[in-house]
């Protein structure tokens, strides 16, 4: 797997579970934005660039395995950050309504007539077995909720998947110095956030729709920036021939 | 998937006929009638299997058909008789075709990347095979009724480019992958005015589901004119530019530069051979027919007749005259055009069609606007969209190259 156009197929792979995520929590219309902009568009840019800027040197593209310092703090920097983030997540009291039906993100951006979806997602619950009494004591309270760290929602599992993700774009960010495996551990970092924005779309009061709508500018601009981060890489490769990100630290060329 | 397969029989729509209504729910009839012994869950896993067979032995035989019509179309336009020794006049090729194909030699170069080299084919068909499932064949056949049908068709034409880039990449052959390159900036640069060109449709209907935009385009003005998206001006240029698009988009004449045979080897299909390169034929043949299909029912008016009084014949017979129509047009379309330079391929597609499209957007916006202007309001009206496209058509500048021009090689 040390073949960089390898790791970026793979990364793809990633970003359809991101919109399997995004399905999972019906939002269908912003899984069709997410495969149609991450697997159409920014994958074939990211390919695109790593053909454009491959080592005159090296027969194949191998990515070089990051200096051992380099790789220590960033998988440091990342563990501290998801020691920080998930006991965190874990000890929040947080909103566990999960909205019998959720709207349909096609009709809320249509401005639909009532914002709800004509079926209901499947409903793959992670505590199924836990979902009938946590509803009843959800009638006494209305939203929120302590879980005195023992018993998890939905929501947390959400939460802390998403900051795991967000961790090891971090990581991965900070330890590598090819640019291009920086941008994708940053598309990372991004698709963790747009995770969080789903999650709490899908738990948190009904009939608000602007998690989705967050979500569809963080996709178009994460496009965008994919796109001009790429432009800078090719651009520095023809400058320097590498894109390792040490030798392009001065503005002077 | 927050997705039903239509599993019980819909109620009768008010005003059908007896006898139409029997013919429309036939399929499902049948179909119900092979499950009615199995209990629930079971039932709804083998009414799926059935509509995902039926729709799979549908559009291979139609692809096998399609290669036939496609060879005796083009030998007749250039006066050549085509393929007639195999069966009666040539009746069974498609079968010899296809057992040539089989009993070939898959051969795959030795420093190839094995793994995507099988993955490619698969993935490309796959990805073609799925965005059959979201197209309303009749007025009850959906396979699946989505809510962003329309997103959903095109983000897995979107997902195809991923399977070419594979196959180029993985023959590692320079020919290969340099092919693959050019066909996805030609795929990346269709893509473009191919989503632009139906957003107005989506403005008209007010929905991204399928089933939602058919019934938009029901019912007849005075009782004659239909009215489908391509009767409208928007709908019309949209339709045009929707068309450019999806030949290009599936790789067909004169938009055939990925694998032009007279040109090139075989493109990114250079080091595929046998049931691998059938696979990749039959895939680009699904993807013709998926975005015919989906050309008939955003603009032609999907399943619905052409006049109440040939509403008569069931509605999915009118859905395939209509999708036969179109790919006969793609033929005919291949038979007179020649291939366009890669450098006017491009020119086409980000210099007249993108801002073709970006303009039919606001047009749309004005007509659906305006609809209930009246009387000299309407000529108005009419005016404004039809003069507002012909900004695209610039002037020729002096020193400024034309499609035509001999190419001058500036950054070789």
């Amino acid at each position: 797997m040390r073949n960089l156009i390898r790791s970026v197929l793979l990364f793809v792979m990633a970003w359809g579970g991101v919109a399997a995520f995004y399905l999972w929590a019906g939002a269908e219309f912003l899984a069709f934005a997410q495969v149609l902009v991450y697997i159409g568009a920014v994958s074939m840019v990211t390919l695109f660039a790593v053909l454009l800027t491959r080592p005159r040197d090296q027969p194949d593209l191998v990515i070089e395995p990051p200096a051992r310092a380099r790789a220590a703090a960033g998988i440091t920097i990342g563990a501290c950050v998801a020691a920080v983030l998930i006991p965190a997540i874990w000890g929040q009291g947080l909103p566990a309504t999960d909205r019998p039906h959720p709207p349909s993100a096609v009709l809320l951006l249509a401005g639909g007539a009532d914002g709800t979806a004509r079926r209901r997602p499947p409903d793959r619950r992670l505590h199924s077995h836990r979902r009938p009494a946590r509803r009843r004591r959800a009638g006494v309270h209305p939203l929120i909720r302590r879980t005195g760290g023992r018993a998890m929602s939905p929501l947390h599992l959400c939460l802390i998947f998403s900051a795991l993700l967000f961790c090891i774009g971090l990581a991965g960010a900070l330890a590598r110095s090819h640019a291009i495996l920086v941008l994708l551990g940053i598309e990372l970092m991004l698709n963790a956030a747009n995770l969080n924005f789903i999650a709490f779309w899908r738990y948190g009061p009904p009939n608000a729709g602007s998690g989705i709508v967050f979500v569809l500018f963080a996709i178009a601009i994460a496009a965008a920036e994919a796109a001009v981060g790429l432009a800078l890489v090719i651009a520095i490769y023809r400058h320097r021939q590498s894109v390792r990100l040490q030798q392009a630290a001065q503005l002077k060329g | 998937m927050s997705a039903s397969v239509s599993v019980l029989l819909p109620p009768l729509a008010a005003g059908q006929v007896g006898d139409s209504a029997l013919l429309e729910r036939l399929p499902l009839m049948a179909r119900d009638l092979l499950t009615a012994g199995l209990s629930e869950p079971w039932r709804w896993l083998a009414n799926s299997l059935i509509t995902i067979g039926a729709v799979i032995v549908i559009f291979a035989s139609l692809f096998a058909l399609l290669t036939l019509v496609e060879r005796k179309v083009l030998g007749r336009v250039q006066n050549r008789p085509g393929p007639n020794r195999t069966g009666w006049g040539g009746i069974l090729q498609p079968l010899a075709d296809g057992i040539k194909m089989l009993t070939k030699e898959d051969i795959v170069p030795r420093s190839a990347d094995r793994l995507l080299h099988f993955l490619a084919p698969v993935t490309l068909l796959a990805l073609s095979v799925i965005t059959f499932a979201v197209i309303p064949y009749g007025r009850h056949l959906v396979p699946v009724e989505l809510d962003a049908a329309v997103l959903y068709f095109f983000a897995a034409g979107a997902a195809t480019e991923l399977a070419i880039f594979m196959a180029g990449w993985s023959s590692h052959n320079k020919y290969s992958l340099l092919a693959a390159m050019r066909a996805l900036a030609q795929l990346i640069s269709y893509e473009l005015p191919l989503l632009l060109a139906f957003v107005p449709v989506i403005m008209l209907a007010g929905s991204l589901s399928t089933t939602a935009i058919v019934a938009a385009q029901g019912g007849w003005l005075w009782n004659f004119i239909p009215q489908w998206h391509v009767l409208t001006p928007p709908g019309f240029a949209g339709f045009v530019i929707f068309m450019v698009a999806a030949l290009a988009e599936s790789n067909r004449s004169p938009f055939d530069l990925p694998e032009a045979e007279s040109e090139l080897i075989a493109g990114h299909l250079t080091e595929y051979s046998g049931f691998k390169y059938a696979l990749f034929f039959m895939a680009e043949y699904f993807g013709m027919c998926a975005l015919s299909g989906m050309a008939v029912t955003l603009f032609l008016g999907g399943w619905q007749a052409p006049l109440p009084v040939l509403e008569f014949v069931p509605s999915y017979l009118w859905f395939a005259a209509k999708l036969l129509l179109v790919l006969l047009g793609f033929i005919w379309i291949r038979a007179t055009f020649p291939r366009l330079r890669i450098d006017q391929l491009t020119r086409l597609a980000w210099k007249f069609l993108v801002p073709l499209a970006l303009i039919n957007l606001g047009t749309a916006a004005f007509w659906s606007l305006t609809h209930d202007w009246a009387g000299p309001m309407q000529l108005v009206r009419w005016g404004g969209v039809s003069l507002a496209p012909s900004s695209d058509v610039r002037r020729p500048r002096p020193g400024h190259q034309r499609g035509i021009a001999p190419r001058t090689y500036r950054y070789a």
